[in-house]
Protein backbone atom coordinates (compact mmCIF):
# COMPACT_ATOMS: atom_id res chain seq x y z
CA UNK A 1 0.00 0.00 0.00
CA UNK A 2 1.14 3.35 -0.71
CA UNK A 3 -0.14 5.52 1.94
CA UNK A 4 0.47 9.70 0.83
CA UNK A 5 3.67 10.78 3.56
CA UNK A 6 1.91 13.99 5.66
CA UNK A 7 2.32 17.43 3.90
CA UNK A 8 5.47 18.63 6.02
CA UNK A 9 6.33 21.25 3.48
CA UNK A 10 2.76 22.95 4.22
CA UNK A 11 3.41 22.79 7.98
CA UNK A 12 7.24 24.20 7.65
CA UNK A 13 5.99 27.14 5.22
CA UNK A 14 3.08 28.00 7.59
CA UNK A 15 5.70 27.96 10.83
CA UNK A 16 8.34 29.64 9.12
CA UNK A 17 5.84 32.16 7.93
CA UNK A 18 4.28 33.03 11.33
CA UNK A 19 7.67 33.47 12.84
CA UNK A 20 8.80 36.01 9.86
CA UNK A 21 5.58 37.73 10.40
CA UNK A 22 5.33 38.05 14.25
CA UNK A 23 9.01 39.00 14.02
CA UNK A 24 8.38 41.76 11.50
CA UNK A 25 5.05 43.01 13.26
CA UNK A 26 6.53 43.37 16.61
CA UNK A 27 10.47 44.24 16.08
CA UNK A 28 11.55 45.42 12.84
CA UNK A 29 8.30 47.16 11.77
CA UNK A 30 6.05 47.81 15.17
CA UNK A 31 2.74 49.26 14.67
CA UNK A 32 2.78 53.23 14.65
CA UNK A 33 0.20 55.82 15.88
CA UNK A 34 -0.27 58.91 14.30
CA UNK A 35 -2.44 62.02 15.11
CA UNK A 36 -3.43 60.41 18.38
CA UNK A 37 -5.38 63.30 20.68
CA UNK A 38 -4.49 62.03 24.29
CA UNK A 39 -7.06 60.47 25.41
CA UNK A 40 -5.72 57.34 23.80
CA UNK A 41 -2.27 58.29 25.01
CA UNK A 42 -1.20 55.35 27.12
CA UNK A 43 -1.08 55.43 30.69
CA UNK A 44 2.39 56.65 31.02
CA UNK A 45 1.99 59.74 28.45
CA UNK A 46 -1.15 60.07 30.25
CA UNK A 47 0.87 60.57 33.50
CA UNK A 48 3.40 63.20 31.83
CA UNK A 49 0.75 64.83 30.38
CA UNK A 50 -1.26 65.51 33.27
CA UNK A 51 1.73 66.27 35.72
CA UNK A 52 2.83 69.11 32.55
CA UNK A 53 -1.21 70.50 32.67
CA UNK A 54 -1.02 70.78 36.75
CA UNK A 55 2.70 71.85 36.62
CA UNK A 56 1.11 74.79 33.81
CA UNK A 57 -1.17 75.91 35.99
CA UNK A 58 0.62 76.15 38.63
CA UNK A 59 3.15 78.79 36.31
CA UNK A 60 -0.28 80.67 34.94
CA UNK A 61 -3.19 80.09 37.48
CA UNK A 62 -5.53 79.59 34.01
CA UNK A 63 -8.26 76.95 35.81
CA UNK A 64 -10.10 77.27 32.60
CA UNK A 65 -7.52 76.60 30.26
CA UNK A 66 -6.55 73.48 32.71
CA UNK A 67 -9.93 72.38 32.85
CA UNK A 68 -10.04 72.29 28.92
CA UNK A 69 -6.39 70.65 29.16
CA UNK A 70 -8.07 67.94 31.76
CA UNK A 71 -10.83 67.40 29.24
CA UNK A 72 -8.72 66.23 26.65
CA UNK A 73 -7.94 63.14 28.70
CA UNK A 74 -11.45 61.98 29.15
CA UNK A 75 -10.50 60.78 32.44
CA UNK A 76 -13.89 59.39 34.33
CA UNK A 77 -13.51 62.30 37.41
CA UNK A 78 -10.82 64.88 37.13
CA UNK A 79 -10.69 65.55 40.65
CA UNK A 80 -9.45 61.73 41.22
CA UNK A 81 -7.61 61.22 38.52
CA UNK A 82 -5.43 64.46 39.66
CA UNK A 83 -5.37 63.30 43.37
CA UNK A 84 -4.47 59.68 42.34
CA UNK A 85 -1.62 61.04 40.60
CA UNK A 86 -0.29 63.53 43.65
CA UNK A 87 0.10 60.48 45.84
CA UNK A 88 1.19 57.84 43.09
CA UNK A 89 4.09 61.02 42.88
CA UNK A 90 4.36 61.67 46.11
CA UNK A 91 4.60 57.71 46.83
CA UNK A 92 7.44 57.16 44.29
CA UNK A 93 9.42 59.79 45.89
CA UNK A 94 8.73 62.57 43.01
CA UNK A 95 8.93 66.21 43.29
CA UNK A 96 7.04 67.27 46.35
CA UNK A 97 5.85 70.43 44.00
CA UNK A 98 4.41 68.22 41.37
CA UNK A 99 2.51 66.33 44.33
CA UNK A 100 1.13 69.50 45.54
CA UNK A 101 0.57 71.09 41.32
CA UNK A 102 -2.07 68.07 41.50
CA UNK A 103 -3.62 68.33 44.52
CA UNK A 104 -3.37 72.55 44.05
CA UNK A 105 -5.47 71.71 40.76
CA UNK A 106 -7.79 68.92 41.94
CA UNK A 107 -8.57 71.43 45.09
CA UNK A 108 -9.27 73.89 42.26
CA UNK A 109 -11.18 71.85 39.97
CA UNK A 110 -13.64 71.01 43.03
CA UNK A 111 -13.90 74.15 44.24
CA UNK A 112 -14.85 75.40 40.73
CA UNK A 113 -17.29 72.14 39.94
CA UNK A 114 -19.17 72.75 43.43
CA UNK A 115 -19.15 76.47 43.81
CA UNK A 116 -18.89 78.00 46.98
CA UNK A 117 -20.52 75.06 48.86
CA UNK A 118 -22.26 75.35 51.78
CA UNK A 119 -22.22 72.38 53.90
CA UNK A 120 -25.19 69.82 54.22
CA UNK A 121 -27.12 70.10 57.53
CA UNK A 122 -24.34 69.00 60.44
CA UNK A 123 -24.54 65.54 60.38
CA UNK A 124 -24.89 64.59 64.75
CA UNK A 125 -21.95 63.13 65.57
CA UNK A 126 -20.98 61.08 68.74
CA UNK A 127 -17.65 61.61 69.46
CA UNK A 128 -15.97 59.72 72.43
CA UNK A 129 -13.01 61.16 73.94
CA UNK A 130 -10.81 58.73 75.25
CA UNK A 131 -11.29 59.07 78.81
CA UNK A 132 -14.38 61.46 78.67
CA UNK A 133 -18.12 60.61 78.65
CA UNK A 134 -19.86 60.40 75.42
CA UNK A 135 -20.86 64.02 74.17
CA UNK A 136 -22.66 65.23 71.42
CA UNK A 137 -21.36 67.50 68.61
CA UNK A 138 -22.38 68.58 64.97
CA UNK A 139 -20.00 68.18 62.37
CA UNK A 140 -20.62 71.36 60.97
CA UNK A 141 -18.81 72.68 63.72
CA UNK A 142 -15.90 71.88 61.83
CA UNK A 143 -17.08 72.68 58.58
CA UNK A 144 -15.69 76.17 57.44
CA UNK A 145 -17.58 77.44 54.15
CA UNK A 146 -15.49 78.76 51.56
CA UNK A 147 -16.21 82.28 50.22
CA UNK A 148 -16.84 82.13 46.46
CA UNK A 149 -14.04 80.36 44.42
CA UNK A 150 -11.62 82.55 42.59
CA UNK A 151 -8.71 81.52 40.13
CA UNK A 152 -5.83 82.03 41.75
CA UNK A 153 -3.25 84.24 39.50
CA UNK A 154 -0.28 82.74 41.21
CA UNK A 155 -0.68 80.17 43.37
CA UNK A 156 2.48 79.44 45.68
CA UNK A 157 2.56 76.16 47.17
CA UNK A 158 4.30 77.01 50.71
CA UNK A 159 1.99 74.71 52.93
CA UNK A 160 4.41 72.66 55.34
CA UNK A 161 6.98 75.50 55.76
CA UNK A 162 7.72 76.26 59.51
CA UNK A 163 7.33 74.22 62.53
CA UNK A 164 6.80 70.72 62.16
CA UNK A 165 3.17 69.54 62.90
CA UNK A 166 2.27 68.26 66.56
CA UNK A 167 -0.66 66.17 67.31
CA UNK A 168 -2.91 68.44 69.54
CA UNK A 169 -6.40 66.10 69.88
CA UNK A 170 -7.08 62.66 69.09
CA UNK A 171 -10.58 61.53 69.34
CA UNK A 172 -12.54 58.11 69.00
CA UNK A 173 -15.35 58.78 66.78
CA UNK A 174 -18.23 56.57 66.61
CA UNK A 175 -20.85 57.22 64.54
CA UNK A 176 -22.81 54.91 62.06
CA UNK A 177 -23.41 57.87 59.62
CA UNK A 178 -19.80 58.16 58.29
CA UNK A 179 -18.53 55.62 56.66
CA UNK A 180 -16.72 52.77 58.95
CA UNK A 181 -12.86 53.08 60.07
CA UNK A 182 -12.17 56.54 58.97
CA UNK A 183 -9.43 58.09 59.96
CA UNK A 184 -9.92 61.56 59.67
CA UNK A 185 -7.16 64.42 59.96
CA UNK A 186 -7.29 68.36 60.10
CA UNK A 187 -4.27 70.02 60.10
CA UNK A 188 -3.93 74.02 61.10
CA UNK A 189 -0.70 76.12 61.21
CA UNK A 190 0.27 78.19 64.44
CA UNK A 191 -2.41 80.98 63.62
CA UNK A 192 -5.24 78.26 63.57
CA UNK A 193 -5.69 78.53 60.00
CA UNK A 194 -6.47 75.01 58.27
CA UNK A 195 -3.26 73.79 56.04
CA UNK A 196 -3.79 73.04 52.70
CA UNK A 197 -1.64 70.89 50.80
CA UNK A 198 -0.03 68.92 53.71
CA UNK A 199 1.10 65.42 52.75
CA UNK A 200 -0.14 62.86 55.67
CA UNK A 201 1.88 59.60 55.52
CA UNK A 202 0.00 56.26 57.34
CA UNK A 203 2.27 53.67 57.29
CA UNK A 204 1.69 49.80 58.68
CA UNK A 205 3.34 46.77 58.93
CA UNK A 206 3.93 45.74 55.37
CA UNK A 207 2.93 49.60 53.38
CA UNK A 208 2.17 52.81 53.68
CA UNK A 209 -0.08 55.65 51.99
CA UNK A 210 0.38 59.29 51.40
CA UNK A 211 -2.65 61.64 51.00
CA UNK A 212 -3.01 65.35 51.12
CA UNK A 213 -5.31 67.78 52.84
CA UNK A 214 -7.15 70.04 51.10
CA UNK A 215 -9.04 67.14 48.70
CA UNK A 216 -12.20 67.90 50.61
CA UNK A 217 -13.01 71.84 50.45
CA UNK A 218 -16.66 71.55 51.42
CA UNK A 219 -14.89 70.68 54.79
CA UNK A 220 -11.87 72.82 54.78
CA UNK A 221 -8.84 73.21 53.54
CA UNK A 222 -7.07 71.44 56.36
CA UNK A 223 -9.35 68.39 55.95
CA UNK A 224 -8.10 64.69 54.31
CA UNK A 225 -9.03 61.29 55.61
CA UNK A 226 -8.52 57.99 54.87
CA UNK A 227 -9.68 54.36 55.03
CA UNK A 228 -8.54 51.99 57.39
CA UNK A 229 -8.74 48.27 57.59
CA UNK A 230 -9.89 46.90 60.84
CA UNK A 231 -7.43 45.57 62.98
CA UNK A 232 -4.74 46.89 60.92
CA UNK A 233 -2.61 49.61 63.44
CA UNK A 234 -1.04 52.45 61.98
CA UNK A 235 1.21 55.32 62.82
CA UNK A 236 0.50 58.43 60.90
CA UNK A 237 2.56 61.51 60.38
CA UNK A 238 1.69 65.11 59.38
CA UNK A 239 4.03 66.89 56.92
CA UNK A 240 7.57 65.95 56.48
CA UNK A 241 9.29 66.25 60.55
CA UNK A 242 6.28 66.20 62.32
CA UNK A 243 5.15 64.11 64.75
CA UNK A 244 4.38 60.88 64.45
CA UNK A 245 1.37 59.51 66.17
CA UNK A 246 1.02 55.46 66.67
CA UNK A 247 -1.26 52.68 67.70
CA UNK A 248 -4.28 54.27 65.51
CA UNK A 249 -6.51 51.63 65.24
CA UNK A 250 -10.32 51.41 64.19
CA UNK A 251 -12.25 50.85 67.34
CA UNK A 252 -15.19 48.60 67.44
CA UNK A 253 -18.12 50.65 68.40
CA UNK A 254 -21.97 49.41 69.28
CA UNK A 255 -24.82 50.66 67.56
CA UNK A 256 -28.03 51.32 69.79
CA UNK A 257 -30.03 48.46 68.91
CA UNK A 258 -26.51 46.39 70.22
CA UNK A 259 -24.80 45.98 66.64
CA UNK A 260 -21.26 46.58 66.37
CA UNK A 261 -19.53 48.58 63.74
CA UNK A 262 -15.79 50.17 63.18
CA UNK A 263 -15.69 53.29 64.47
CA UNK A 264 -12.55 56.00 63.49
CA UNK A 265 -10.70 58.88 64.78
CA UNK A 266 -10.49 62.24 64.22
CA UNK A 267 -6.62 63.72 64.88
CA UNK A 268 -5.88 67.07 64.86
CA UNK A 269 -2.11 68.30 63.95
CA UNK A 270 -1.27 72.07 64.59
CA UNK A 271 2.26 74.23 64.22
CA UNK A 272 3.49 74.99 67.39
CA UNK B 1 5.50 17.66 -8.05
CA UNK B 2 8.55 19.43 -6.80
CA UNK B 3 6.86 22.39 -8.58
CA UNK B 4 3.48 21.98 -7.16
CA UNK B 5 4.87 21.08 -3.61
CA UNK B 6 6.81 24.49 -3.80
CA UNK B 7 4.01 26.41 -4.91
CA UNK B 8 2.16 25.56 -1.69
CA UNK B 9 4.50 25.61 -0.02
CA UNK B 10 5.36 29.36 -0.62
CA UNK B 11 1.25 29.79 -0.16
CA UNK B 12 1.48 28.32 2.68
CA UNK B 13 4.34 30.57 4.10
CA UNK B 14 2.18 33.64 3.05
CA UNK B 15 -0.62 32.40 4.94
CA UNK B 16 1.63 31.92 7.94
CA UNK B 17 3.17 35.74 7.07
CA UNK B 18 -0.01 37.21 7.27
CA UNK B 19 -1.60 35.30 10.34
CA UNK B 20 2.25 37.16 12.37
CA UNK B 21 1.75 40.00 11.05
CA UNK B 22 -2.12 40.17 11.82
CA UNK B 23 -0.96 39.01 15.62
CA UNK B 24 1.65 41.35 16.08
CA UNK B 25 -0.43 44.94 14.09
CA UNK B 26 -4.10 43.58 14.98
CA UNK B 27 -4.15 41.39 18.17
CA UNK B 28 -1.11 41.82 20.57
CA UNK B 29 0.43 45.47 19.22
CA UNK B 30 3.69 45.43 20.97
CA UNK B 31 4.73 47.68 24.29
CA UNK B 32 6.61 49.90 21.43
CA UNK B 33 3.21 50.33 19.49
CA UNK B 34 1.76 52.03 22.72
CA UNK B 35 0.45 55.41 21.88
CA UNK B 36 2.78 57.75 22.76
CA UNK B 37 3.41 61.25 23.52
CA UNK B 38 5.32 61.26 20.00
CA UNK B 39 2.08 60.61 18.24
CA UNK B 40 0.30 63.34 19.38
CA UNK B 41 -1.59 65.38 16.31
CA UNK B 42 -0.08 68.57 15.42
CA UNK B 43 -2.54 70.87 17.47
CA UNK B 44 -2.12 68.70 20.61
CA UNK B 45 1.69 68.72 20.53
CA UNK B 46 1.87 72.62 19.96
CA UNK B 47 -0.43 72.70 23.29
CA UNK B 48 2.19 70.34 24.66
CA UNK B 49 5.17 72.28 24.07
CA UNK B 50 3.18 75.21 25.05
CA UNK B 51 3.33 73.88 28.22
CA UNK B 52 6.44 73.02 28.62
CA UNK B 53 7.35 76.95 28.23
CA UNK B 54 5.14 77.73 30.51
CA UNK B 55 6.70 75.66 33.15
CA UNK B 56 9.38 76.88 31.65
CA UNK B 57 8.86 80.46 32.72
CA UNK B 58 8.75 79.33 36.17
CA UNK B 59 11.09 76.83 36.85
CA UNK B 60 14.17 78.65 34.52
CA UNK B 61 15.42 75.28 34.15
CA UNK B 62 16.59 74.57 30.67
CA UNK B 63 17.86 70.74 30.83
CA UNK B 64 14.12 69.57 32.27
CA UNK B 65 12.59 71.59 29.18
CA UNK B 66 14.55 69.53 27.07
CA UNK B 67 13.86 65.94 28.57
CA UNK B 68 9.67 67.31 28.31
CA UNK B 69 10.19 68.38 24.99
CA UNK B 70 12.42 65.02 23.89
CA UNK B 71 9.12 62.61 24.97
CA UNK B 72 7.68 64.04 22.42
CA UNK B 73 9.53 62.16 20.22
CA UNK B 74 13.63 61.13 18.22
CA UNK B 75 13.73 64.58 17.27
CA UNK B 76 15.87 67.58 19.49
CA UNK B 77 14.47 69.46 21.51
CA UNK B 78 15.29 72.58 19.86
CA UNK B 79 13.58 70.79 16.09
CA UNK B 80 10.25 69.52 18.70
CA UNK B 81 10.10 73.64 19.63
CA UNK B 82 10.53 74.75 16.31
CA UNK B 83 7.76 72.68 14.39
CA UNK B 84 5.56 73.71 17.72
CA UNK B 85 5.96 77.47 16.93
CA UNK B 86 4.81 76.95 13.14
CA UNK B 87 2.25 74.85 14.69
CA UNK B 88 0.95 76.46 16.95
CA UNK B 89 0.91 79.85 14.08
CA UNK B 90 -1.19 77.71 11.93
CA UNK B 91 -3.76 76.93 14.56
CA UNK B 92 -3.61 81.37 15.78
CA UNK B 93 -2.43 80.55 19.18
CA UNK B 94 -2.55 83.85 21.33
CA UNK B 95 0.44 86.29 21.16
CA UNK B 96 1.50 85.93 24.89
CA UNK B 97 1.56 81.44 24.25
CA UNK B 98 3.53 82.61 21.09
CA UNK B 99 6.02 84.50 23.07
CA UNK B 100 6.74 82.10 25.91
CA UNK B 101 7.59 79.40 23.73
CA UNK B 102 9.38 81.96 21.66
CA UNK B 103 11.25 82.59 25.15
CA UNK B 104 11.80 79.05 25.15
CA UNK B 105 13.38 78.62 22.23
CA UNK B 106 15.57 81.67 22.66
CA UNK B 107 16.72 79.98 26.44
CA UNK B 108 17.48 76.59 23.88
CA UNK B 109 19.60 78.85 21.28
CA UNK B 110 22.01 79.87 24.08
CA UNK B 111 23.20 76.79 25.53
CA UNK B 112 26.34 75.79 24.05
CA UNK B 113 26.50 73.06 21.52
CA UNK B 114 27.33 69.54 22.94
CA UNK B 115 29.90 67.29 20.76
CA UNK B 116 26.19 65.93 20.30
CA UNK B 117 24.73 68.38 18.22
CA UNK B 118 22.14 70.66 19.11
CA UNK B 119 19.70 70.02 22.31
Amino acid sequence: VNRPSFPWYLLAGLGIGLIAGIIVSLLIAPLRYTQSNPAALAAGGKDIYRGLIALAYLSDGDLGRASARLALLQDSNLVDALAAQSQRVYAAGGSVEEAQAFSLLAVSLYQKNHGSPTPAAGTPMTVMPTAQPTREITRAATFTPLPTFTPRPSPTVTPTQGAPFALVSRIQVCNPDIPNALLQVEVYDAANTPVFGVPLTATWDGGSNTFFTGLFPNINDGYADFEMTPDVSYTLQAGEGGEQVSGIQAPLCTKADGSNYWGGWMLAFKQP
Amino acid sequence: LTLKRFIWFVISLAIGCTLGLLYGWVFNPSQASSVDLGSLRDDYRADYILMVAEVYQREQNTTTAISRLELLGDDTAIHQLQFGLLSAQKYNFAFNDLQLMGKLYQALQVIPVQPGGLP
